[in-house]
């Protein structure tokens, strides 16, 4: 037997080639020799860093005394629903227990009801009075064909923001202005051209006028929606119009216009709030803790109060977002999953800190008597805004789950685009003369929406 | 001792085909005949289909989404090669003149926009077309009180426009690139003759230039046509990684990957991709018959 001999090797192949060969080989035997890890407890998963942190040390310290072993885990929102729809879709790995929010969640829903990837959590809510201790409209958002699929991380209540500082110097009172009428024409005159091009520099309200945005809570505020009880589509009814035009009034070009098509929430948007572009704008909790975050020079010059009612009386709040912890059907011990989301939600400490940190308030009702909620804010001029919130929760509206709702807020977008359009082209102030252009225009969004939808095999619509 | 070479020569060409038939088998063939499948389909996920045989075509002839997103990719694809071409062949033509002072430098930096990619493009143009803080408007506003609040990419009117610009800024240079090296390529002498034949700058262009550099403006429109219609990145991150105003920036591609992938319906998805083949396929032949017709 000839010996072995090394220049054979490098006489035959290349350096290059070597490098690579011993490269795959080591990397191969690295991969092989690794130990397989294992997860011990349930996973849970979370695509918020301010839910992670709130969370955590709450989960450390049941791990640390046995009492619950979970493990937390936070990832980017599209990574969790690219993983919860392919877990859903092809049963690949996921964790025991899922915090989505309602654009990732109302995907898992388009299918049969028998395809909907989480456990259906209807039953056992009932039976285990879940459902009494949280704020029931905010269930809502988790319910399709009757059966409720998520336990909600919070309600998201809808406030006014508004420039105190330049109101207020205008010797407005907006306790008084209890309604959308009252409130805009009480404002009217800070409409004003500041810089002398003919053009106003400062509007009223912000509203999205290329996009459902705004109109949809708005539309829900008022009572309206885009689906019956049953998930039929019913965009094109009298209350949905009559929102469409009254407002399309206000935001057309002309001299009636008093709202501004900025959508906040972007680095410009946020610099035209500053400026004061806009006076007034829609804030959800949680975009109250963003408005601290990231609106410092408005400390103490912003105060929030509830949204001016359709009529006297009506409802001043509406709902924007939500998330919810889901348990996947593939979840052996979904009960368990349960008792420790609702643990995780109903802790008071938990409650706290999310509050602190994103001003979200908690869909617990037992949560809402403490005190922390009652703490004034220096940012909001020393209002107690947990307590504002609060005082709203109960009044959400309910709110349709179907998979379309997102195709129909696109389609209600178009129509009110449209109607703006409309309104500053024929110079219609009034919402009344508006209103048949209103309901011609979601006619065909209803139209649009009910072609896409009955496309779909899947929904049986007696299941609802 | 040839016989065994002869049972070499005939299995020695299929083993080093192997690993790209392989690999070309598994990725392109098998995915496109699988798309063929689930055109036919309606699906939520690979669990639940159901064969609907050519339904999801009809679906989608009826669409009117789809015929937005059909519309405003031809609109785009034409503005493409209208614009897109001249533009490149002017700024080519100009910086291949020998006289002009640091054409390497210019040509490096109209080429440059080329190198960044089509997201970052987007989000740049993004933030210029906004409206009262925008660099666009603000700069109008201040050489010619232009409408601080004009929306470029709010108004359904002006989305196009705004995508076709961002577009241009962006492959400009790139299809510069191309027509440097044909103008570089046109025969001197046959240029030296026309100019002693008294042929001025325009008949020159016309008769000797544009000849010459035919197959390579061929080429490009065919690039442009085909990147036209598999537009996405650009108008996604353009418009805030949506559609745009009433739909006003969407693509075949745009609506493939919504349906597809966001509302999980892949038979309809297929479908779409397969008339979105049959487009480009259709294309690609009436320009290549353009093309040899012109030669002829």
């Amino acid at each position: 037997m000839a010996p072995f001999r090394i220049d054979k090797i490098t006489d035959r192949f290349s350096p290059g080639f070597l490098v690579i060969a011993i490269l795959a080989t080591v990397s191969t035997i690295i991969v092989w020799m690794r130990p397989e890890s294992t997860i011990e407890g349930l996973e849970f998963w979370v695509t918020s860093r301010p839910h992670y942190s709130s969370y955590k040390p709450v989960i450390d310290r049941w791990k640390a005394t046995g009492e619950e072993n979970v493990n937390l885990v936070l990832l980017e929102g599209r990574a969790l629903e690219r993983r919860m729809m392919s877990s859903f879709f092809t049963g690949t790995p996921i964790a025991e227990m899922l915090e989505v929010t309602t654009g990732a969640a109302k995907k898992a829903w388009r299918g049969p009801l028998e395809a909907v990837g989480f456990t259906d959590l209807t039953d056992i809510l009932h039976e285990k009075g879940i459902y009494e201790q949280f704020n029931e409209p905010s269930f809502s958002g988790w319910t399709t064909r009757g059966r409720i699929f998520g336990l909600p991380h919070d309600v998201h209540p809808v406030l006014l923001t508004y420039r105190a500082d330049l109101v207020e110097a205008a010797g407005i009172d907006v306790e008084e202005l209890d309604t959308w009428d009252k409130f805009m024409e009480a404002m009217r005159p800070l409409v004003k051209d500041l810089n002398g091009d003919g053009r106003p520099d400062q509007y009223i309200l912000e509203m999205a006028e290329a996009s459902a945005g705004i109109i949809t809570p708005l539309i829900m505020q008022a009572g309206g929606d885009y689906f019956d009880e049953d998930d039929r589509v019913s965009i094109d009814t009298e209350l949905n119009a009559r929102v469409l035009s009254k407002f399309a009034v206000w935001a057309a070009a002309g001299p009636n216009k008093l709202t501004a098509d900025k959508t906040i929430g972007d680095g410009p948007g946020r610099k035209l709030q500053m400026d004061g572009y806009v006076l007034a704008w829609l804030t959800p909790d949680w975009r109250a803790g963003q408005e601290r975050l990231y609106l410092g020079s408005l400390a103490g010059k912003l105060k929030l109060m509830p949204l001016p009612a359709w009529e006297e009386g009506g409802r001043r709040t509406t709902v924007m977002g939500g998330t919810m912890v889901g348990i996947p059907k593939s979840n052996p011990n979904p009960e368990d999953a349960l008792r420790i989301a609702v643990s995780l939600y109903s802790d008071l400490e938990i409650a706290r800190d999310m509050f602190a940190v994103t001003n979200i308030i908690s869909p617990v009702k037992a949560t809402w008597d403490d005190p922390f909620y009652d703490e004034p804010d220096p940012f909001y001029s020393g209002q107690p805004n947990g307590r504002l919130f609060i005082n709203q929760a109960p009044h959400v509206p309910v709110r349709s789950a179907s998979p379309f709702l997102e195709l129909a807020g696109v389609e209600v977008g178009i129509a009110y685009g449209r109607l703006i359009k409309y309104a500053g082209a024929e110079k219609i102030y009034d919402p009344d003369v508006l209103y048949p252009k209103a309901r011609e225009l979601l006619g065909r969004a209803q139209k649009d929406v009910e072609r896409q939808v009955n496309r779909n095999i899947f929904i049986d619509r007696n299941e609802s | 001792m040839a016989a065994k070479y002869r049972t070499h020569s005939l299995w020695v060409p299929y083993v080093f085909l192997a690993p790209f038939l392989l690999v070309f088998s598994t990725f392109v063939i098998y995915p496109l005949l699988q798309s063929v499948v689930l055109a036919t389909q309606q699906t939520f996920g690979p669990g639940f289909s159901e064969f609907v045989f050519l339904d999801n075509f009809k679906n989608l002839l009826g669409d009117p989404i789809f015929w937005i997103a059909t519309r405003n990719t031809f609109v785009y694809a034409a503005a493409s090669v209208v614009l897109l071409l001249p533009l490149s062949l002017s700024l080519a033509m100009m910086l291949n003149r020998p006289s002009m002072k640091g054409r390497g430098f210019f040509r490096l930096i109209f080429f440059s926009p080329a190198l960044v990619g089509a997201v970052f493009v987007g989000v740049i143009f993004g933030v210029i077309f906004q409206k009262r803080t925008g660099l666009l408007n603000n700069i109008l506003y201040r050489l010619i009180g232009f409408d601080l609040d004009f929306p470029w990419i709010q108004d359904p009117r002006f989305v196009m426009p705004a995508l076709i610009i961002a577009s241009l800024w962006m492959w400009v240079g790139f299809n510069m690139i191309y027509f440097l090296a044909a103008l570089q390529n046109v025969d001197k002498q046959l240029e030296e003759a026309a100019t002693i034949d008294g042929a001025n700058s325009w008949q020159k262009f016309i008769h000797v230039t544009v000849p010459a550099i035919r197959p390579i403006a061929s080429f490009v429109v065919l690039l442009s046509i085909i990147g036209a219609f598999q537009l996405f990145e650009l108008p996604w991150m353009l418009l805030n990684q949506g559609p745009g105003p009433e739909r006003s920036g969407l693509t075949i591609v745009m609506n493939l990957y919504q349906t597809g992938f966001q509302t999980g319906d892949l038979g309809y998805a297929s479908a779409i991709g397969w008339v979105l083949a049959l487009i480009l396929v259709f294309l690609a032949l009436f320009q290549r018959r353009m093309s040899r017709s012109e030669e002829t």
